[in-house]
């Protein structure tokens, strides 16, 4: 391997004869003026000049002849050329010498470069690409921390450098975005992501809008001393069941903004609620109030006769009721129409089941440390999301910032959000009503003062926030074909043109890395997971596995019961249901009959009492 | 815009009418072939070569590809630098790593001038009046000559092959080099070397004047290529009978190992001529199909040894001061601006 052709301080040209180039290996260059710089190969080629693509200036080489050709000894490989464009890894001031030759170097050449953290006090999420070469050159501890997996294969022996991310510089270098089409292993590396996160035992704030994100299930075939129990480090909720949004909690601010989820909330509606919102509200109190100050001023002048000329004291009082509501409230609360445009909104979000529960367990796992995963639907976690993170985040503020002036307040510990479909959560395009993106602003820009850090995963870059974008200072890009996208990614990241021009074509699990704390962009493979998706199963197979026998029991059981028919199905009915453990419909058994007689197994008779079926061949 | 000139117009048109005319009085294939056979050698299809064939023939050792180039920098005597170069390679290696030889020729360089100088005293001895511009191009076609033959030489005894492929005709080395082609020659007859000369285009008359001399008598210039195109079939070759000897040390036969419908020649030492059907069929094996006709290595050679434009500039740049080059050898109608 040997440095030809031009070359400047920055980048090189390599061919070698023998050693065909792999992309993103680490070479060392043999320079000693410039003490032995090291380069990373971002583009390879190999050319035979005797194979040629095929133009009208140089015929195809005819087979025949070389085979004859081999007959004497000629081999044809020799005439390739291996190529590689390599990037050099340090600023050097002047051009690297040419004519040089370059080698792999031996791991520890390349320590520095690659782990700038140990191990344990770092994220371990896979290995850096083109370092296969030195496995074998790699210290112990290093050598069995991430296996990888590949689909058909299963689990793999580590090939190259553990790729250890260094969260302790977040607060410098804040925010983690995972980019990446569906398929590209953007989720599997949010997974391996949170796993390193619990074992650093971080609070994390998970939202999950595809309920797939639990760590209790173990990754199936990864070797006993590889698995990891994160049970008693992760809690998963479900939101509208487990937690929800605690009504008598809110201050009438933070209900304009739940508020905001379920429409637009006007002048009118917000001046309405700050009036008419009281504190320890419940939600029945505040609602209550809305309803019957709505009656009170659609009905002022039946209400005013009744109050005159009623006999029954009872309607009486309560139209005195509303009529002092509508005395104390109507020049502040406007129309009706605002009223009712409230009513609405509120009754959406308690549809939703966003009053269900309170936020506690959520509380109660971020104080301990622990990762807590919401599930739910996109809607309901912003709205849920926002909020909960609206709060963490100003509870966590004031108790640091009372630390600085010396106050009193609840303590809060430094935090992470992450959630994938961040674009939900905070769209780029304004129109789009987002109850959480303002907070995600928020922290985006200013929570590394507070020890809060964003990580979102999306598979439309293009579509989040671009403030938010802009912050995100470590990059996890997987592949990647829309072409918005990859302007997105070309304008927010230091990835190189051959690097952007291979996003389409990366391989499930294949990322790029662009971070601030590297200065350049690493090829990375992220490693297998510890734990797996309880749904990860392909929904054919779980048809096979969970549907079909369903049926089949049916089919069991109604042989046994022969013969049936409209006399005795009543009787049958309840005595299969039990055995099944499900209901069992008239229809299905008769479609299930119907299907045997088709098979031959069973026949079908008119009798006088209606249809009767038999065991075949019964006479 | 001016008009097509009349005047080169006829004249051009003339030509292609005596090309016409010949075209169409030429004697029909079955003709010719008919007389070849019967005045020259017999038509042979050469047998496919098979892995075994190959292997016996070459008995273990490589082939040899050989070929020179020349190249010439400045305009006007005696400004004119001739770079040569000579490859032979083997088949048992890339084709550049072969046996490569160089050689210069400068007139200004004191023995350089000397040549000249004697070429042209004896030419006047020989009451022939020679401009030094002349002797120039027949010592650089000889100087040429020499260097392939050296490297031919001294790869026998690098490489050992079983076979030298030349890339041009015999007569060329025996007149332009003789000695060093005596020496060649030799040595390689005592190895047992199978020498080749291939000959893309064919020069000689000698088959025409045969063949189409006698009543009828033949236009004056038909020379053996034209009388050979089209004649052949892919695949066969004419056995020239040993005694016509057409070139006196040398046996020549006559061949279309591909599609392209001209013949190619091969030249060999007469004291190996009997191996020439054994070593057709080899020829034809390394030659490719829809090519030019020349075995594929001896192209590689060709290609390998020439001084690419870039090289050659390259060269200048990194020996020749810029202020020399400009006033010795740069031309002033390469700095009239078009």
């Amino acid at each position: 391997m040997q440095i030809v052709g031009h070359t400047t301080q920055q980048e090189v040209y390599a061919a070698s004869r023998q050693r065909p180039f792999r992309i993103n290996e680490i070479l060392l260059l043999e320079d000693e003026r410039h003490n032995y710089p090291l380069g990373e190969v971002v583009e390879t080629q190999s050319f035979n000049r005797y194979i040629p693509l095929a133009t009208e200036r140089s015929e195809l080489v005819d087979r025949q002849v070389m085979e004859n050709l081999a007959q004497l000894g000629y081999d044809i490989g020799v005439e390739t050329i291996h190529l590689a464009r390599i990037r050099i890894l340090a600023e050097l001031t002047s051009p690297v010498s040419v004519g040089i030759p370059l080698r792999v170097p031996e791991f520890k050449e390349i320590r520095d470069l690659f782990l700038p953290q140990d191990p344990h006090r770092g994220l371990v999420l896979g290995v850096i690409r083109g370092t296969e070469e030195l496995t074998a050159s790699l210290p112990p501890d290093l050598a069995r921390v991430a296996l990888l997996y590949r689909k058909g294969e299963g689990i793999l022996p580590q090939a190259g450098v553990p790729f250890i991310m260094d969260h302790w510089t977040l607060p410098e270098y804040p925010h983690i975005g995972i980019f990446g089409g569906s398929g590209s292993g953007k989720s599997f590396a949010l997974r391996v992501l949170l796993e390193e996160l619990m074992k650093q035992q971080l609070p994390v704030l998970v939202l999950d809008p595809h309920f797939e994100l639990s760590f209790t299930e173990p990754f199936p075939e990864l070797p006993p001393a590889y698995r990891e129990d994160f049970s008693r480090r992760s809690t998963v909720l479900l939101a509208g069941r487990d937690v929800g949004v605690q009504f008598e909690e809110l201050d009438a601010p933070d209900l304009i903004n739940l508020l905001r989820a379920a429409g637009e909330v006007t002048e009118n509606m917000h001046n309405a609620i700050l009036t008419l919102h009281q504190r320890k509200d419940s939600y029945a109190s505040f609602r209550n109030r809305i309803r019957d100050l709505t009656r009170g001023l659609e009905e002022e002048q039946e209400l005013k006769r009744t109050l005159k000329a009623s006999d029954d004291p009872r309607e009486k009082q309560e139209a005195a009721r509303l009529l002092a509501l509508v005395e104390r409230y109507k020049d502040r609360v406007g129309h009706v129409s605002t009223l009712l445009a409230i009513s609405r909104r509120l009754n959406r979000l308690e549809n939703e089941r966003i009053f269900t529960g309170n936020i506690e367990p959520i509380r109660e796992a971020i104080m301990n440390r622990r990762l807590v995963v919401v599930q739910g639907p996109v809607w309901f976690l912003q709205v849920l999301g926002a909020y909960v993170i609206r709060k963490f985040y100003r509870e966590r503020r004031q108790y640091q910032d009372a630390g600085q002036t010396g106050e009193e307040a609840q303590k809060f510990p430094p935090f992470l959000v992450a959630t994938d479909e961040a674009h939900n959560f905070a769209p780029r395009s304004p129109e789009i009503p987002a109850p959480a993106r303002s907070i995600l602003r928020t922290i985006a820009q200013e929570g590394r003062k507070y020890g809060v850090f964003l990580i979102l995963a999306t598979q439309r870059p293009a579509l989040l926030d671009d403030t938010i974008t802009a912050q995100l200072n470590t990059k996890l890009i997987f592949r990647t074909v829309r072409s918005s996208d990859l302007e997105v990614i070309r304008e927010e990241t230091d990835l190189g043109p051959e690097e952007v021009r291979r996003l389409p074509y990366l391989t499930s699990g294949n990322a790029f890395v662009s971070s601030a704390t590297h200065g350049r962009t690493i090829a990375v493979r992220i490693r297998a997971a510890k734990t797996v998706s309880p749904h990860s199963r392909h929904p054919f197979a779980e048809l096979a596995e969970d549907f079909v026998p369903e049926e089949e029991r049916l089919r069991e059981l109604l042989l046994q019961y022969l013969p049936l028919g409209d006399f005795n199905f009543d009787v049958h009915l309840s005595a299969l249901q039990q055995e099944l453990k499900r209901r069992v419909t008239i229809d299905e058994i008769t479609r299930v009959l119907e299907d045997l007689v088709e098979e031959g197994v069973v026949e079908k008779k008119e009798m006088v009492l209606g249809v009767e079926y038999r065991k075949a061949g019964n006479g | 815009m001016r008009s097509l000139d009349q005047g080169l117009q006829d004249l051009l048109s003339a030509v292609n009418n005596i090309l016409s005319v010949r075209e169409k009085n030429r004697p029909d294939r079955g003709k010719i072939r008919r007389r070849l056979q019967a005045e020259v050698g017999a038509i042979r299809r050469a047998v496919p070569l098979t892995p075994d064939t190959i292997k016996k023939l070459a008995g273990g050792r490589p082939l040899v590809g050989v070929d020179g180039s020349v190249t010439a920098y400045g305009a006007l005597f005696p400004h004119i630098i001739h770079l040569f170069r000579a490859l032979a390679s083997t088949t048992a290696q890339s084709v550049e790593e072969g046996l490569y030889l160089v050689d210069l020729f400068y007139p200004e360089l004191e023995d350089h001038r000397q040549e000249i100088e004697e070429a042209v005293a004896r030419a006047a001895a020989a009451g022939e009046n020679l401009a030094p511009e002349a002797v120039l191009s027949q010592i650089v076609r000889a100087r040429l000559a020499a260097l392939e033959v050296r490297a031919a030489r001294e790869a026998l005894e690098k490489y050992r092959p079983f076979a030298v492929f030349f890339d041009g005709g015999f007569l060329r080395y025996g007149t332009l080099a003789p000695a060093q082609w005596q020496e060649y020659r030799e040595l390689a007859l005592e190895m047992g070397v199978v020498s080749i000369g291939v000959i893309e285009e064919i020069g000689t008359f000698d088959l025409a004047r045969k063949i189409l001399a006698g009543p009828g008598a033949s236009p004056p210039f038909t020379c053996d290529r034209d009388l050979l195109f089209g004649v052949l079939e892919p695949g066969e070759w004419l056995a020239v009978r040993g005694e016509l000897e057409l070139k006196k040390t040398y046996y020549t036969c006559f061949a279309r190992p591909g599609a392209y419908p001209g013949a190619v020649a091969y030249d060999f030492f007469r004291e190996q001529a009997h191996r020439a059907a054994d070593f057709i069929p080899l020829l034809f094996g390394l030659t490719p199909r829809g090519g030019r006709g020349i075995p594929w290595w001896l192209d590689q050679v060709d290609r390998a040894v020439r001084i690419s434009r870039p090289e050659m500039e390259l060269l200048l740049a990194t020996c020749l001061d810029r202020g020399l080059r400009e006033r010795f050898f740069v031309p002033r109608r390469e700095r009239r601006s078009l």
